[in-house]
């Protein structure tokens, strides 16, 4: 969530506030808004609702957006009316609002008033552009508010945004891709139930199917149904009955006996409590999907339990040092490591002095942090610097260095890096680097450890 | 632009697909291509009308411009209309041309289509003989349509007389719809059709 929330500031600093407080009660209570007042969609979807197979197994997209129903947040593709221009049928961008009392995107209008007699396309109203067109921010910021998660939350997208928003942010997705390539195939409600029927979004083929094979869907139903009755009949009559009755324990026990009505209740209330905790297990799945997802972004959390040590893997070398010889004022950063959970943190830097172009710096920079106001200052503590020889240990370079409280670079951070380093102005010649066989498939491995004495 | 004219018309065509009258099959919608700029509509003919019964399709081509600029429809089912070209299937219809605005959608285009099937404008016609035939003869104009609609649209009612003259033409080597137009042009008088297909 915060990750979340870090994107909407982002986004717009001007309404950091509304964002702040409304973003959760309000997307919700805004979405459970549209249920009351249904879109020109929903009214038109009417007809969707004859055919009721479908809906009661609420699987497909199509008909599950038929019900425009809040709680499918992700579904940004239908604007409540109030909030859609009639020009591009979409969400209102910028709206402005005419004299006749008709909303549309900005651009839309305008376009739409540039090639044509200027009328409104909803009335036919003159319209002059200088009088009967205002800006709309009332509506501007109602659609601000309402948020909508990215329609690739399935896949893992944690955006959550304003329809504005996303429309931008949708193109760009990281996640975008495996959508389209699901979007290619619309499988049929009873898929659940081997319905193996598959077709394109875009035509009616499922439509047809689901009316035509109406027979095909029964079957399966009837199928899938007494499978599901037999899986939750066997552990409730055991060996009473049954056996007495002859029957051998490896036979299937008989179906539920619908005579009895009390059978019928509770094999269908198992089976819906199978359904109910299926979908539970598949939400569960997704959420640690999305965990571990969100996990692996966030590895700089691991720099608290670093213990002091910092593996600097330096990847392409020589492409480095070219860039750090090119200017004086290139360098490069470490990750940084904090000498215990709630100690200093440290990173290293390399550079390249012009004066001496064919050796490394190597400097430590202690990092501001939320440990600082609770530490000892200046630091005290050792320094092992050691440049790890990928071949052989014994060739390994090690350094190291003891803090001296007169060191200003010791001294408590004022800047987010301290300004002042210490370490090596001339650590270790790149030609011997290099002709030493440190730097094996161009990598170069730099070992710091941090420790207080 | 041509982005704005894509995604319209996928919404639009959800639309379509979600309506009331896609259920009562009194339209329909599919693509044609995949780059959304076709699409093939279908309307039913309206009830207690010459069309009722039959199913006419049309071609919709959608400009980069839309939905500044109206879509381009034009009946491909051949169709005896003062305001459709028996020829050609063009269409004329305001909101096709001038008032056109952006806010209409393919729904309301082929709704409006129906309507144009139900309530013709003779004095604004695209078929001069058409029109002639709906003002002049109007019996024979409704027999003339209800025959094209069961030759070209499905539709239920045969016409044995009519079917009998354009066999009477065709063993002359003349074209089946050729001989229905000239005759449906000459109001089904046998004679002037052939003098104007021979002469």
């Amino acid at each position: 969530m915060e990750q979340v929330f870090s994107i909407q500031h982002y986004h717009h600093h001007h309404h950091q506030h509304n964002s702040n407080s409304n973003s959760n009660s309000n997307g919700t209570r805004i979405a459970g808004s549209s249920n009351t007042t249904p879109t020109t969609a929903t009214n038109t979807a009417g007809g969707a609702t004859a055919m009721t197979p479908p809906r009661t197994l609420a699987l497909n997209r199509n008909y599950a957006a038929s019900d425009t129903s809040g709680e499918h947040d992700g579904d940004t593709e239908y604007p409540d009316s109030r909030y859609e221009c009639a020009i591009c049928i979409d969400w209102l961008n910028e709206p402005v609002l005419t004299s006749c009392g008709h909303r549309f995107c900005k651009s839309c209008l305008s376009d739409w008033l540039e090639n044509h007699n200027q009328c409104c396309p909803l009335d036919n109203k003159q319209l002059s552009t200088e009088q009967d067109i205002f800006p709309d921010n009332y509506t501007r910021r109602e659609i601000e508010q309402i948020k909508h998660k990215c329609p690739n939350s399935p896949h893992g997208c944690a955006v959550v945004a304003s329809p504005i928003e996303l429309h931008r942010h949708l193109p760009s997705c990281p996640y975008r891709r495996q959508l389209q390539q699901q979007q290619l195939e619309e499988k049929c409600p009873f898929a659940s139930i081997k319905c193996d029927f598959v077709g394109r979004p875009e035509t009616n083929q499922l439509e047809e199917h689901i009316k035509t094979d109406m027979p095909h869907h029964m079957q399966l139903m009837l199928q899938a149904f007494q499978q599901t009755a037999i899986a939750t009949w066997q552990p409730h009559k055991p060996s009473t009955s049954s056996l007495e009755n002859g029957h051998k324990a490896g036979q299937l026990a008989p179906p539920p006996q619908y005579a009895n009505g009390v059978d019928e209740q509770i094999v269908q209330s198992m089976y819906q409590r199978i359904v109910v905790l299926e979908q539970r297990t598949r939400e569960q799945e997704t959420r640690i999907e999305n965990l571990n997802k969100q996990l692996r972004r966030q590895q700089p959390i691991d720099a608290r339990y670093s213990n002091g040590t910092i593996v600097w893997r330096i990847e392409q070398l020589s492409a480095l040092v070219e860039r750090l010889r090119s200017n004086a004022n290139n360098q490069v950063y470490s990750h940084e490591c904090y000498t215990s959970p709630y100690g200093y943190k440290f990173c290293a830097r390399l550079n390249i002095q012009p004066r001496k172009p064919h050796v490394l710096s190597l400097h430590v920079h202690l990092m501001q942090s939320e440990n600082d106001f609770h530490l000892d200052w200046p630091f005290k503590g050792r320094i092992k610097l050691c440049m790890v020889h990928p071949g052989d240990a014994s060739l390994s370079q090690h350094d190291t260095i003891m803090t001296k409280p007169e060191i200003l670079a010791f001294h408590q951070p004022r800047e987010a890096i301290s300004t002042r380093g210490f370490g090596f102005l001339e650590y270790a010649n790149i030609s011997n680097i290099m002709q030493l066989g440190f730097c094996a498939d161009n990598r170069l491995l730099i070992k710091i450890e941090i420790n207080i004495v | 632009m041509a982005n704005m004219a894509v995604s319209r018309i996928k919404r639009e065509f959800k639309e379509v697909m979600r309506s009331e009258e896609i259920v009562q099959c009194s339209i329909k919608i599919e693509l044609v291509n995949d780059s959304w700029t076709e699409l093939r509509g279908e309307i039913a003919g309206p009830p207690d009308t010459p069309y009722e019964g039959g199913k006419f399709v049309l071609e919709i081509k959608v400009p980069e411009t839309y939905p500044f600029n109206p879509p381009k429809v034009r009946f491909i089912t051949r169709i005896w209309h003062p305001n459709i070209s028996s020829v050609t299937g063009a269409i004329c219809l305001d909101i096709l041309k001038d008032n056109w605005a952006a806010a209409m959608t393919l729904r309301t285009v082929l709704l409006s289509l129906q309507a144009l099937l139900a309530a013709a404008e003779p004095d604004d016609p695209q078929d001069a003989v058409v029109a002639y035939q709906f003002k002049d003869k109007h019996e024979l104009f409704v027999l003339t349509a209800r025959h094209w609609t069961n030759a070209y649209a499905g539709g239920p009612h045969t016409f044995p007389d009519c079917d009998s003259k354009i066999q009477r033409l065709k063993d002359m080597g003349i074209d089946e719809h050729d001989a229905r137009a000239v005759l449906s042009k000459e109001n089904w008088n046998l004679e002037k059709a052939t003098e104007c297909l021979f002469s």
